[in-house]
C-alpha cells in the first residue's frame, strides 16, 4: 500500500518511515509549511504520519520530492 | 531483477527491494536520479524497502520507468561497492599526488616513519632484556 492514501476529508495522509527520513529535516519543513501539513498521532510509532490539506495530488507529491532531495543531500 | 517485485498500479509503480542487497543510501542515489521524471516516495517492511514512483508527465510507461530505476539502482550499487573495494587504493594514489606536488611532506613523511620504526625497536628491545632479567 503507498505510503500516500486520498483522505475522505479532501485531504491527503502521507507515511514517512523513521528510518528513512530524517527527524530534523522534516521538522524545518513542516514549520514552513504548517499551513496545509499537519502531523498527526500515528499508530505505529515508527511513522511520521501527515495530513497534508490540499486537494491536488502534485502538491503533496512534490513537497515529497523536495523532502527526499533534502535528505539526499543534507 | 525478477519481475515479481515490481508492482505497476494505476497511477503509480512499486518497487520491492532488499535492504541487505540495496543499500538506503543506494536507494536515495537511485532516486535522486529520478526526481526530475518522477516523484519518489519510499517506505520499509521489515527487510524490504519500497519505492513507489509516481509519473510527472502523464501517460508514462510506469513498468519502464520502474525498470530504468531498478538499472540505476544496479549503477549505484556496483558504484558504491567499488568505492569501498578501492578506497585504500585510492587513499594510497591520493597520497602520491599531494606528496609529488610538496616534497617536502614525503621527507617529513619518512622522518616519521624512521622515528616510529626506531621507537618500536626500542621497545622490541626492552622487552627482551626485561625478558632475560626475569629469566636469571
Amino acid at each position: 500500500m503507498s505510503p500516500l492514501q486520498k483522505s475522505p476529508r479532501n485531504s491527503f495522509i502521507l507515511r514517512l518511515h523513521k528510518n528513512l527520513y530524517d527527524q530534523k529535516i522534516l521538522e524545518r519543513m513542516l514549520k514552513e509549511d504548517k499551513e496545509w501539513i499537519k502531523p498527526l498521532k500515528p499508530s505505529d510509532k515508527n511513522y511520521h504520519l501527515l495530513e497534508c490539506k490540499t486537494t491536488s495530488l502534485s502538491d503533496v507529491l512534490e513537497w515529497a520530492n523536495y523532502l527526499f532531495y533534502l535528505n539526499k543531500t543534507s | 531483477m525478477p519481475e515479481k517485485h515490481i508492482v505497476v498500479h494505476p497511477d503509480h509503480a512499486e518497487i520491492a527491494l532488499n535492504s541487505k542487497i540495496y543499500s538506503k543510501e543506494t536507494v536515495f542515489a537511485a532516486g535522486y536520479v529520478f526526481l526530475d521524471k518522477s516523484y519518489v516516495l519510499l517506505d520499509q517492511a521489515g527487510e524490504r524497502l519500497l519505492v513507489y514512483l509516481y509519473p510527472q508527465k502523464p501517460g508514462a510507461d510506469l513498468k519502464k520507468l520502474a525498470m530504468e530505476f531498478t538499472n540505476e539502482l544496479l549503477n549505484y550499487a556496483h558504484y558504491f561497492t567499488r568505492l569501498k573495494a578501492n578506497a585504500d587504493a585510492v587513499k594510497s594514489l591520493m597520497q602520491r599526488a599531494l606528496f609529488s606536488s610538496a616534497p617536502a611532506l614525503v621527507q617529513e613523511a619518512e622522518e616519521k616513519e624512521i622515528e616510529d620504526l626506531i621507537k618500536e625497536l626500542e621497545e622490541e628491545e626492552k622487552n627482551v632484556s626485561t625478558a632475560k632479567k626475569s629469566k636469571k
